[in-house]
């Protein structure tokens, strides 16, 4: 690996061993705060788009 | 949620974060990207702590941040917390796509950008947003 020493280069494929835990780590993190994102984004596009009637306000 | 666990979820978010701006955009501000040997393996071993606090912070702060809520924190403050999740998700997702098979040398180059770019506007976000929690109402 570009030149490196051999304790470099084996901690480097050791870390491989680990490599999906951190996919699924990573992939799970994002679900969450994609599932955020959407469940606060809908909520407000909803409050934006309701009639009127709906919010409790009178129309003119 | 408690406020401590709001406050330890952001505290792991910030020191992941210090930790990732540091080898990352540190090496990138060095003028030697990409990064290599121990300061990517040490990016790269702190990346999971990121997401997870960065998950933690998604779910305890965000009943604080919606808007038309009597929330402690500014409009801007909410604002820049809805700007950190979204980058934190791009970052996260783009640090992480890379290593399927889902895409090609020009999509990884791609992903690469992405990653670099968003962590800068994530780190400028996240420091512009330190600020202002510690002057909330």
């Amino acid at each position: 690996m570009r030149g490196d020493d051999k304790t470099v280069s084996s901690f480097f494929a050791f870390t491989f061993h680990f490599r999906p835990l951190l996919k699924i780590l990573v992939f799970a993190a994002a679900f969450v705060v994609l599932g955020v994102l959407l469940y606060y984004g809908l909520r407000g596009v909803g409050a934006i788009t309701a009639p009127p009637s709906s919010t409790g306000k009178e129309g003119p | 949620m408690s406020r401590a666990a709001r406050n330890l979820s952001y505290a792991v978010l910030c020191a992941a974060g210090l930790v990732l701006a540091v080898t990352g955009l540190g090496t990138f501000a060095l003028g030697k990207p990409p990064m290599t040997h121990w300061v990517l393996m040490a990016h790269v071993a702190v990346a999971p702590f990121f997401a997870a606090g960065l998950a933690a912070v998604a779910v305890s702060w965000s009943g604080l941040c919606r808007a038309g809520v009597d929330s402690p924190m500014s409009c801007l403050a909410q604002t820049l917390f809805w700007v950190v999740l979204l980058c934190g998700l791009i970052v996260i997702l783009s640090g992480v796509l890379p290593m399927t098979p889902l895409f090609g040398a020009p999509g990884q180059h791609f992903l690469y950008l992405t990653h670099r770019y968003s962590a800068i506007v994530l780190t400028a976000a996240v420091l512009l947003h330190l600020p202002l929690l510690a002057r909330r109402k």
